[in-house]
């Protein structure tokens, strides 16, 4: 369903993906990353540098880590599609939310929204109130009418107003739990 | 939603578990004794069936009413 652009609650962050590189890039100012020299060694820390045999090791492990990051099969930007999956739908996986609709790529693919469509994204309350819907005046119910507003309570506690749908084409349905 | 299965008016729990037993990702409303529904059918002689379907263009004029089965074809225009 296409809902307007909104600066939705939910952003889901990279986790797992992420820390590793951060880790790698996450030298302080001014030190290379991982150039080994003398310069390099007297500035670093005790644990990465001083300790020749140990920290190699863990230079490595954390090269291996970084290899692994960009397999088909993870999922670097923790958005919960993996690489493979995401290369598949056209999306980015160095970014959880592709089209940048504040909700991620793998929200939208679980929700049967369209991750590159910054207009469709699932409904999670906090609808648009378009300026509209201050200009429409409600005439009545009948085919041909301007509606008259009105205002009801969604799944999420919050009130929905008919006229702040305006600008789109509305469809729907009254129904019964039975 | 007008009522639940236990013919009451819905409370805001019962639309979560609706939306998520069907799984819909849109907004949900609940219409207690389907005041709007009933505002809508008021040309219908009384008589309404389920789902009954309401659509309205960009400036919310009403478009087209159906009730019941009749909404399969209303969809079908669009």
């Amino acid at each position: 369903m296409k809902l307007s652009a909104l600066p939705l609650g939910i952003l889901l962050l990279g986790c797992a993906g992420l820390f590793p590189e951060e880790a790698d890039t996450a030298e302080p100012p001014g030190r290379p990353d991982r150039g080994g020299d003398a310069d390099t060694d007297s500035d670093s820390d005790s644990d990465s540098d001083s300790d020749s045999d140990s920290d190699s090791d863990s230079d490595s492990d954390s090269d291996s880590d970084t290899d692994t990051d960009t397999g088909s099969g993870n999922d670097d930007d923790g958005d919960g599609l993996t690489n493979a999956a995401e290369l598949e739908l056209g999306t980015d996986p160095e970014d959880s939310d592709s089209d940048g609709d504040g909700v991620g790529d793998g929200e939208e693919v679980d929700q049967h929204s369209d991750p590159l469509d910054p207009d469709d994204f699932p409904y999670i309350g906090g609808w648009a109130k378009d300026a509209c819907r201050d200009t429409v005046r409600g005439e009545g119910y009948s085919e041909g009418d301007v509606s008259t507003g009105w205002s009801l309570s969604d799944q999420f506690g919050q009130d929905v107003s008919l006229h702040d749908f305006c600008d789109r084409t509305i469809y729907m349905v009254f129904a019964a739990f039975w | 939603m007008i009522e639940t299965e236990a013919y009451t008016a819905p409370k805001q729990r019962d639309l979560e578990r609706w939306a998520d037993d069907y799984g819909l990702t849109i907004p949900v409303l609940a219409d207690p004794n389907g005041t709007q529904l009933w505002s809508y059918a008021a040309d219908m002689g009384g008589s309404v069936g389920l789902p009954f379907t309401v659509i309205l263009d960009k400036g919310v004029v009403i478009d087209s009413i159906a009730s019941g089965s009749q909404e399969s074809a209303l969809v079908r225009r669009f």
